[in-house]
C-alpha cells in the first residue's frame, strides 16, 4: 500500500509540475509568429485610428461649429462619482456610468471628453446631473447649470469636481476654456 | 514570476501623474488649456485600462500639435503606453529615439529603465544587464527598488546565486518587491538542492506581517512551497506548521489542505489526515487536488481498518470520476467545434462588464465551468486578454467604417469648390486643402480599414484555432489524470475485495 501512496503523490507532484504546459519547439514557432502577426496588426490599426481621428474633427467636427464638453475633478474626496447626465437645452446629449478605475483616473488627473457635436452660433444652456455618494458616504445627487454662447469659433467647456473644504461639501463648476 | 500587469500600470502611473502635474503647471494660460484637457483625456483611457485609445488619441494629438509641447517627455509616454500594450518593440526603438536624442540623464535613465523591463521579459540577458547599467544614477528613488528586484531576478536567471543574495540587502525591506524578491531567491536556493537557506528566505516571508493583498497571496505561496519542500524531505512537523498558515479562502487552499493530508500520514495520523483530506472532498471534483483527496480519503479509511467504509468511499469516488470525465468530454466536444472564448462570447462586447456578466450567465454550463476553470491559469489568461484585444479592435473597425460613411455622405453634400480649414491650426482659417483630398483620403482610409477587416478575420480565425488547440489538450490532460486516478481507484477496491474474500 505505502508503494501506491508514493505513487499517488508522484502523480499530485507531476500536476504540479506541469500546470505550466510545456510546448514542442515548432509549436513555440508558430506561436511566435501568430504574436508578430497580432503586433503588426496592432500597430497598422493605431496608425489608422490616428489618420481617422485626425479627419474626424475636420469633416465631422470643424471648428466654426465644434461644441467638446470635458468632465475633470479636482481632489473631490467630498464625492465619488458613479453617474453622470450631461444635457444640452434640456435634451439627454451624454450619459456615463463610471468604473472605479475611471473614478481612481480623475483622481490622477485625467479627464474625460463627456461630449463632442456641432452647433450653430447661438445661446445654450448646459446642465450636468451627477450621482454618487457625498461625504459620510451618503447617496449624493447634485446638478449644475450654465449658459454659453456658441460664436463661430470651437467652443470648449469644462466641468469641475472640486472638494469645498470649508463647507465640507463637493462643488461643481463649468467652465469655458475656449 | 515577473511583474504582473497591475505592477506594470503602477509604475507607468507613476510616470505619467508627474507628468500630468507638469503639464498643469506650464499650461497656465487658456490657451493652452484646450492641450491640457485632451493631453488629460489620453490617461482618461490609459487608466480605464484601454491602451488602445490612449495610444490613438495621443498619436493622434502629436499629430495635430493638439497636445502640450514636450517632445522628450512625450517619447517617453508613448513608449510606456506601447509597453502597456505588449507592442515591445514600437517601445524599444520608441526609447532609444529617447535615448540618442540627447535628453536629461533622468529622463535617459527612465527610458533605460524601460528598456531593462523590456529586455528581461524577452529574456534578453546581455541587453538586460546593459541596460541595467545605465539606469545605476539618475533614477527616481521610488523606482529604485523595482531596479534591484530586476537585477536580482537576473541573476537568479544565470544561477549567480551569490550576487542575487546581495541584492536582497539592497531593497527596502519594507516594499513588496523586497517579499517577492526573497521568495523568488529562496525557491532558487531549493532547486539548486541549498534547501535549508532557501527555506530560510521563504520562511520569512512566510511570517511577513504586511497584509495587503498582494502579500496575502505571497505569503500563501510561500508556504505551499515550504510545505512541499518539507513533505519531500519527510519532515511532516514543518511541513504542518506552514501549511496550516495558508488561508483557506485564497486560491492555495486545497494544495495546503491536500498535503496536511499528506503530512499527518506521513506520520501515521490517519484521523488527522482525514480532516482536511475530507474537507477537500467537499470541492469542486473539477479540480486535481479534490481528485486527488477522493482516492486519498479511502485509503486513510483502510489505514484506519475501516473496509467496509473504504469500499462504499471508493465506490463513490469512481461515480464522482465517471461523471468529471463526462464533463470533460462533453468540453472536448464544445471545444473541438470553435474556441471556448467563441462558444461563450461570440460577437459580442469584449469590455469586462460583459465578459463578468456572461461567465456569471453560464457558471452552470459546461461551456461557462471549462472557462472558469481555465482562466485559473496565467496562460490561458493572456490567451483571453489576447483575443479580447483582436475582438475589441474588430469592433473598432466597425465603428470606423461607419465614420468613415458619415464623412463620405457630408463630402458629397459639400459643393465642388468648399473649403477646409487647416487641421494643425484651425484658427489661422488656411484652407489648404480641397474637396477632392478630403475624398480621396476618405477613400484611402476606407479601403484601409477594409484591408484591416480581412487581415482581422483571418487572424482572429488563426488565434480562435490556436486556443482551440490549447484547450483541447488541456482538456486531454485533465482527461488522462481522471482515468489514471479511475484506474487506480479500480485496482484499490479490487485489491480490498480480494483481501475481504481471502479473510473470509
Amino acid at each position: 500500500m505505502m508503494i501506491r501512496l508514493v505513487f499517488i503523490s508522484q502523480i499530485f507532484v507531476t500536476l504540479i509540475l506541469t500546470m505550466n504546459f510545456s510546448y514542442a519547439t515548432d509549436e513555440v514557432e508558430s506561436a511566435l509568429s501568430l504574436q508578430q502577426q497580432i503586433d503588426t496588426q496592432k500597430a497598422e490599426m493605431i496608425e489608422l485610428g490616428r489618420d481617422i481621428k485626425v479627419l474626424e474633427e475636420v469633416l465631422l467636427y470643424p471648428s466654426k461649429s465644434r461644441v467638446s464638453v470635458y468632465l475633470t475633478m479636482d481632489v473631490a474626496v467630498l464625492f465619488s462619482l458613479e453617474k453622470v447626465k450631461l444635457l444640452l437645452n434640456d435634451k439627454i446629449v451624454a450619459e456615463h456610468v463610471y468604473s472605479t478605475r475611471e473614478v481612481r483616473g480623475f483622481g490622477k488627473g485625467s479627464s474625460q471628453r463627456l461630449f463632442i457635436g456641432n452647433m450653430e452660433p447661438g445661446k445654450y444652456k448646459l446642465t450636468a446631473i451627477f450621482l454618487g455618494k457625498g461625504p459620510r458616504g451618503r447617496p449624493y445627487k447634485r446638478g449644475v447649470k450654465g449658459l454659453f454662447l456658441k460664436g463661430n469659433d470651437a467652443k470648449i467647456l469644462e466641468i469641475s469636481i472640486e472638494d469645498d473644504v470649508k463647507k465640507q461639501q463637493p462643488a461643481f463648476y463649468i467652465r469655458d476654456v475656449s | 514570476m515577473f511583474l504582473h500587469s497591475a505592477k506594470k500600470i503602477v509604475l507607468i502611473s507613476l510616470m505619467l501623474s508627474s507628468a500630468i502635474t507638469s503639464a498643469a503647471v506650464s499650461a497656465q494660460s487658456q490657451k493652452n488649456k484646450e492641450k491640457e484637457l485632451r493631453y488629460q483625456e489620453v490617461f482618461y483611457h490609459f487608466y480605464r485600462k484601454d491602451a488602445f485609445n490612449a495610444l490613438v488619441n495621443f498619436n493622434a494629438g502629436l499629430h495635430e500639435n493638439k497636445l502640450p509641447k514636450n517632445l522628450n517627455r512625450n517619447q517617453l509616454l508613448l513608449g510606456s503606453m506601447y509597453f502597456m500594450y505588449d507592442l515591445d518593440e514600437l517601445a524599444e526603438s520608441t526609447f532609444l529615439q529617447v535615448i540618442r536624442s540627447g535628453v536629461e540623464p533622468e529622463q535617459k535613465a527612465m527610458a533605460w529603465y524601460f528598456l531593462a523591463k523590456i529586455y528581461y521579459k524577452a529574456e534578453n540577458f546581455r541587453q538586460l544587464s546593459e541596460a541595467l547599467k545605465k539606469t545605476k544614477q539618475h533614477l527616481p528613488e521610488s523606482l529604485q527598488d523595482e531596479r534591484a528586484y530586476i537585477l536580482g531576478m537576473y541573476y537568479l536567471k544565470l544561477r549567480d546565486l551569490a550576487n542575487a543574495k546581495s541584492v536582497l540587502k539592497t531593497i527596502d525591506k519594507n516594499t513588496f518587491w523586497y517579499q517577492m524578491f526573497q521568495f523568488n531567491l529562496g525557491a532558487s536556493y531549493i532547486k539548486a538542492n541549498l534547501g535549508d537557506e532557501g527555506a530560510d528566505f521563504i520562511r520569512d516571508v512566510g511570517d511577513s506581517e504586511q497584509a495587503s493583498d498582494d502579500m496575502l497571496a505571497l505569503k500563501d505561496k510561500s508556504n505551499i512551497v515550504l510545505g512541499y519542500y518539507f513533505l519531500r524531505n519527510k519532515n511532516s512537523k514543518d511541513a504542518i506548521d506552514v501549511l496550516e498558515n495558508v488561508r483557506l479562502s485564497g486560491p492555495f487552499s486545497n494544495k495546503a489542505l491536500l498535503g496536511l493530508g499528506w503530512a499527518y500520514t506521513e506520520k501515521q495520523q490517519f484521523r488527522k489526515a482525514l480532516i482536511p483530506w475530507m474537507a477537500l472532498t467537499e470541492k469542486d471534483p473539477g479540480q486535481i487536488a479534490v481528485q486527488e483527496a477522493l482516492l486519498a480519503v479511502p485509503y486513510a479509511f483502510m489505514q484506519l481498518k475501516a473496509e467496509d467504509k473504504s469500499l462504499e468511499l471508493y465506490k463513490n469516488s469512481i461515480d464522482t470520476y465517471e461523471a468529471v470525465k463526462t464533463e470533460i468530454d462533453l468540453s472536448l466536444g464544445l471545444a473541438k467545434k470553435s474556441s471556448i472564448f467563441n462558444v461563450l462570447l461570440g460577437d459580442q462586447s469584449y469590455d469586462d462588464f460583459t465578459i463578468s456578466r456572461k461567465i456569471i450567465e453560464h457558471k452552470d454550463s459546461v461551456e461557462g465551468r471549462v472557462l472558469s476553470d481555465l482562466l485559473n491559469d496565467k496562460e490561458f489568461q493572456h490567451m483571453f486578454s489576447t483575443y479580447r484585444d483582436l475582438k475589441q479592435l474588430q469592433s473598432k473597425l466597425r465603428e470606423w467604417r461607419e465614420q468613415l460613411r458619415k464623412m463620405k455622405i457630408m463630402l458629397r453634400a459639400m459643393p465642388e469648390d468648399a473649403g477646409f480649414e487647416n487641421e494643425r491650426n484651425p484658427r489661422s482659417r488656411t484652407f489648404t486643402k480641397d474637396k477632392r483630398y478630403y475624398v480621396e483620403t476618405v477613400l484611402t482610409l476606407d479601403d484601409r480599414v477594409k484591408l484591416q477587416e480581412n487581415r482581422m478575420t483571418i487572424l482572429l480565425g488563426m488565434y480562435d484555432s490556436f486556443v482551440q488547440e490549447h484547450v483541447v489538450k488541456a482538456l486531454n490532460k485533465k482527461r488522462q489524470y481522471i482515468v489514471t486516478y479511475l484506474s487506480q481507484t479500480r485496482f484499490a477496491m479490487a485489491e480490498l475485495l480480494d483481501k475481504a474474500q481471502r479473510l473470509e
